[in-house]
């Protein structure tokens, strides 16, 4: 090999690495968080960060209805009512979890007990998963 | 000649190369928050993102997420960007019980940094339940963790 062909060699390697690491940028993700006035409480997350999971369920307000929207990575994790993954997961009694999760992620509960009065949902992994979760799933 | 050469595009590609694998495509996020003056009678809603491709789309869509929130139409009406940022995180801490006071939100250099301060000001806003405070989402653009 001369040296013609280890600088057609090093570019060619150095046009793999460039091109990986534009192919692992970030993709954008977009939140967001409200707290109602009344004992209610909703969460809509869209595009979750893979790389920030939430590790509490949020609906533990009696009443409360959380609702949920993942259009994240493979292995983003809902919040509300615990994704599959997440270390808490379910609500008060009389919770319910609307999920529309359309790829990856999953809604229902944690790999715990909720924290106060709801009981753990199933677990749920791959795509398509959701409508579970709290004691009232639906 | 050929030596130098082939050292000179050696440097050149390695150089490029770390830039790219430094440098996200995407490196902007924004934050909007609809605070009133009372929210545990009014609520409040926020909207953030992350790694966005420019400074006006992270906050147009910060805007937008924060005006979809189901809260009173008097709150979503304050929604407004509260700031931007590059390579940080930026952190929501709430208690999430309805009809209660708590709130803050911080954007610091790394999750932990946010969280602490997110929730130090969530704190002094939830009277006395400030125990009730808790992260509820955090969002870190660029290579920020």
């Amino acid at each position: 090999m001369n040296m013609r062909h280890l600088l057609v060699a090093a570019s060619a390697a150095a046009i793999v690495v460039g091109t990986s690491a534009m192919a692992f940028a970030n993709p954008p993700h977009s939140s967001n968080v409200s707290k109602g006035s009344a004992s209610s409480t909703t969460v809509v997350v869209s595009h979750a960060d893979p790389n920030n999971p939430w590790p509490w369920g949020f609906g533990s307000q009696e009443g409360a209805t959380v609702t949920i929207y993942s259009t994240g990575h493979a292995n983003a994790t809902a919040p509300a009512g615990g994704g599959a993954g997440a270390t808490y997961g379910g609500g008060g009694d009389g919770v319910a979890v609307e999920a529309n999760v359309f790829t990856g992620g999953g809604a229902g509960g944690g790999s715990l007990a909720a924290a106060s009065g709801g009981t753990s949902g199933s677990a749920c992994a791959g795509s398509g998963c959701g409508h579970s979760g709290g004691n009232y799933p639906h | 000649m050929l030596r130098m050469t082939f050292a000179a595009a050696v440097v050149a590609t390695v150089s490029v190369a770390g830039l790219l694998a430094s440098t996200p495509v995407f490196a902007t996020g924004a934050i909007a928050v609809g605070k009133p003056s009372n929210v545990a009678r009014n609520g409040v809603a926020v909207g953030l993102n992350g790694d966005w491709d420019t400074k006006a789309h992270a906050r147009a869509d910060a805007l937008t997420q924060c005006k979809a929130t189901d809260v009173k139409a008097s709150t979503r009406a304050l929604c407004k960007v509260v700031g931007t940022f590059a390579n940080q995180c930026a952190v929501i801490a709430m208690d999430p019980q309805g009809g209660t006071s708590g709130f803050g939100w911080a954007v610091a250099n790394s999750s932990w940094q946010a969280k602490q301060q997110a929730l130090a000001s969530c704190r002094s806003s939830a009277g006395a339940r400030a125990d009730a405070c808790k992260v509820v989402t955090t969002s870190c653009d660029g290579n920020a963790r």
